[in-house]
């Protein structure tokens, strides 16, 4: 039975309380799976913010809160992993700083 | 359809916290297209990305920092030619198929240094000399046969 391989990286954002971490998951050397999540800095660790993962079969994007709870997820019907990666990208791009303020405005 | 990251560039506001988001979600999909690059970087390692144009040779690097070490290690991950690529040129690496090898190139470059941005400026600094060298055998090549 083929063996799934998960890897993991981290980059950077310009603030040292921002990062990415990404995920991909291979299984008989192609990409089957991957996630790109948003996390800040929060009481000693690093906390998801918002994600785009290909897990449950499509692609979507969660929102989570304080409490690491799923607030928002936004399903993304009908596209591809690099459709779903090219609409993080430029969604991200424009919204992360929102994502954080929503992020610590809400009352876990 | 998707425009290239340059010509976004010129649209939208762009810091370096969209580089390096751009530079994340960039770095899965070119995993997409080869798998194979993931056997050239450490699991679990910080990473930043930094694209390269120079003459028409278009590079996507990484530079990566294991778990635990002090240093950074840039490579090239992707590698085409771009239709502005002056006529005589040809890849660097070439596939069977005559194409840019996008993944031989990982091998034969890289650069190590205290930090990513050294790591990238050591790396151009190769690659710049590698594409201008080619072009030079290029022309001297051309100019023997003609």
């Amino acid at each position: 039975m083929p063996r799934v391989r998960e890897r993991e990286y981290v980059f950077a954002l310009e603030e040292p309380d921002d990062r990415l971490r990404v995920q991909i998951a291979t299984e008989t050397g192609e990409v089957v799976a991957f996630l790109v999540q948003y996390e800040t800095y929060l009481e000693g660790s690093f906390v998801p913010v918002s994600r785009y993962d290909s897990a449950h079969g499509v692609p979507h994007q969660d929102t989570l809160d304080r409490s690491n709870r799923v607030i928002r997820r936004r399903w993304l019907h009908g596209l591809d992993l690099k459709d779903a990666l090219r609409l993080g990208d430029r969604d991200l791009r424009a919204n992360w700083p929102d994502y954080k303020a929503e992020f610590f405005g809400v009352t876990p | 359809m998707r425009l290239k990251a340059r010509e976004q560039r010129s649209s939208e506001p762009w810091d370096q916290a969209s580089e390096n988001i751009h530079q994340a979600f960039s770095f899965v999909e070119r995993v997409i297209d080869y798998p194979a690059i993931l056997d050239e970087l450490p699991d679990k390692a910080m990473l930043a990305g930094r694209d390269l144009i120079h003459r028409g040779h278009e590079f996507n690097l990484i530079a990566a920092r294991e778990e635990g070490a002090s240093e950074w290690v840039a490579r090239p991950i992707r590698y085409t030619l771009t239709l502005d690529a002056p006529y005589l040129q040809r890849p660097l690496v070439e596939e069977p198929s005559g194409g840019a090898d996008p993944v031989a190139l990982t091998r034969l470059f890289s650069a190590t240094a205290e930090t990513a941005d050294a790591a990238f400026d050591d790396l151009t600094a190769l690659l710049r000399i590698a594409v201008d060298g080619a072009l030079r055998d290029d022309g001297e090549s051309v100019g023997h046969r003609s």
